[in-house]
């Protein structure tokens, strides 16, 4: 790794000096000492430890999907180095090497996504890309090091968007996060490859309670892509992420996330946009794997024409809930905002669309859309639909659509009267009513996602 | 509701002055075949406070259910609130729901045509909030 900066300090990555194991669990010490370990400024800590104090104050959220399987202190105790070194791919699971296979997914890329080996192999290609970002004065860095680089942009923003008092888990991650990137785009720059988090050398964004902060200046544009479609097997029983994006006048953002955690996990993340004058931000937000999870990207539209747009796509299996949407809230006039969301339950599954709109006085000639289709494949599956509209503005306009429909028998029957295997008539009609969202992924994860779909409805023929 | 029972509930709200209205409204299909229509028009107007809720659960044995809520509002003035919350829960494969809600101004378009065609503005507005709140109307076009 002979260009890594000198700052790049993974110490508690070199096998002589052991990163802390946290005997302590859910305590005040493991937070100082997490801090320490970090070589973190004093805010920080001090943050780290006004979180701690709201974590213990906050109840768990009772309105949405059951979290009452999580044991806070057995989640501490995992605060170790996120990718398990000492991990063999032997021990890797037979069902997911076998995903694996099926998705066609590189050699080197398996060990990493099975947590076998840390580091990705993709050295020339984060080499190339990374000079090319350097020059146009981009920055995209692990959250670690960006916050002991670039101190400015954190004690500016960090925590602002999602202050650690927002809900229980972002008080969580406020005080023991580790690992998530850093990306800022400086004033009329447009990066054309989408970002992605493993091209960084060090791939540790899939930690386990990472934290990103995005920021576009004006007249800037990225598209930035978290995770990846592949299965990720994580020994850690839950995951609260927090995201923060800046889109600042005329600027454009894009996050995409398709999320296939491992089925023993419990995702609950909080992300959230502010979007000034006519920026516009772009969540795409599947959720395909985790036992249950909690996760409404949301738009704060705070400036004039300022425009949101959320896709959300979930698939729920076998002992599966997906408890997903978005949020959109309207501050200024004129601005607009479209939800759009693709369910599919199957196999016991349950999935469950929760969002909100909301128009606050002022916001001006505002306008929203959300549409939610939901598809139930099986007579032991489930699907939820909960909306809320709430405005306080006479000039604007919110319209909500929903429908829940089954896998219908005549279309089955006309792609079996073709010479399809029930199955394969099964995906493709699945895959044909997600096809709005997933046309908007890039290529490579759209083919992805198109098989890991495909895979998981083999499963669902009953 | 039994077998092949059906339900149909129509409304309307006006909410003015210093109104609070709190309006749910919860269905439960439990049997096969059954057939629920939710229809509500209403306007709030002043500094009235709406809050609309309707529930539709379809539970395991509804089987070939057919639920569907169909909530419109108009906010005629700038201190009045309204928050739609139409909730679908569906526990059963062989269904159809849907709702759509829906909540803003009265279309200026509209109001436009009517002036061109010499009704005054207000007498405009007052006609096409009279055909909002019109279900009769509105029902026949739902079947």
């Amino acid at each position: 790794m002979s260009f890594t900066p000198p700052t790049y300090q993974y110490g508690f990555w070199v096998k002589d000096r052991p990163y802390f194991r946290s005997p302590h669990g859910l305590t005040k010490k493991a937070v100082e000492e997490l801090s320490f370990q970090k070589n973190e400024p004093e805010w920080m800590l001090k943050k780290r430890l006004e979180a701690f104090d709201i974590f213990f104050k906050k109840d768990m959220p009772e309105w949405g999907a059951d979290l009452s399987g999580i044991r806070f202190q057995d989640i501490i105790s995992y605060l170790k180095p996120t990718a398990e070194q000492s991990k063999r791919w032997e021990d890797v699971p037979e069902g997911i090497k076998y995903t694996f296979d099926r998705l066609g997914i590189p050699e080197a890329e398996r060990k990493f996504l099975a947590g076998v080996s840390a580091q990705f192999d993709s050295e020339v290609v984060y080499h190339k890309i990374k000079k090319k970002l350097e020059q146009q004065g981009v920055i995209f860095c692990d959250t670690d090091s960006a916050i002991r680089n670039y101190p400015e942009f954190f004690q500016e923003y960090f925590g602002k968007l999602i202050p650690a008092a927002d809900n229980k888990f972002a008080a969580l991650n406020t005080a023991f996060w580790s690992g998530g990137s850093f990306v800022y785009i400086p004033q009329g720059i447009h990066v054309d490859i989408p970002l992605q988090a493993y091209f960084r050398i060090n791939a540790r964004n899939m930690g386990q309670f990472e934290r990103t902060l995005i920021i576009a200046e004006p007249g800037s544009s990225v598209h930035y892509i978290e995770g990846c479609t592949a299965p990720v097997y994580s020994q850690d029983a839950l995951h609260a992420a927090v995201v923060e994006i800046v889109v600042k006048k005329n600027a454009r953002v894009q996050y995409t996330t398709i999320q296939n955690w491992s089925n023993d996990v419990y995702n609950l993340v909080t992300k959230r946009a502010f979007v000034e004058e006519e920026g516009e931000m772009l969540w795409i937000d599947g959720n395909l794997g985790s036992k249950v999870t909690m996760k409404y990207p949301s738009v704060f539209l705070k400036g004039q024409k300022a425009r949101g747009e959320i896709l959300s796509l979930a698939v729920a299996g076998r002992a599966q809930h997906q408890d997903a949407g978005g949020k959109a809230i309207h501050i200024a006039p004129e601005t607009s905002s479209l939800i759009t969301s693709k369910s599919v339950s199957h196999t016991g599954g349950r999935t469950s669309y929760r969002g909100l709109v909301r128009v606050t006085p002022n916001a001006k000639r505002a306008r929203s859309h959300v549409q939610c289709d939901a598809l139930i494949l099986d007579k032991d599956s489930r699907s939820d639909t909960y909306p809320t509209t709430q405005t306080n503005e006479a000039s604007a306009r919110l319209s909500h659509e929903a429908t829940v429909t089954k896998l219908s028998d005549e279309q089955l029957f006309y792609l079996k009267a073709r010479g399809l295997k029930e199955a394969d008539a099964r995906s493709m009609i699945v895959n044909g009513f997600l096809e709005p969202v997933v046309k908007t992924l890039p290529l490579e994860y759209a083919i992805e996602l198109n098989r890991l779909i495909e895979l998981q409805m083999e499963g669902a023929v009953g | 509701m039994a077998a092949k029972a059906g339900v149909e509930l129509s409304g309307t709200f006006i909410a003015k002055k210093n109104d609070s209205l709190p309006i749910s409204i919860s269905i439960h299909h439990e049997a096969p075949e059954t057939k629920s229509r939710i229809f509500v028009r209403g306007i709030a107007q002043d500094r009235s406070v709406v809050s609309f809720r309707a529930n539709a659960r379809l539970k395991k044995g509804a089987r070939k259910a057919d639920a569907a809520i169909n909530a419109k509002a108009l906010l005629l003035s700038q201190n009045a609130r309204c928050e739609l919350q139409p909730d679908l829960e569906i526990d059963e494969q062989e269904v159809r729901a849907t709702h759509t809600t829906f909540v803003g101004p009265l279309d200026e378009e509209e109001i436009f045509y009517l002036q061109s065609r010499g009704v005054s503005e207000e007498k405009a507005k007052e006609l096409l909030i009279k055909g909002f709140l019109n279900i009769a109307q509105h029902v026949k076009q739902v079947k």
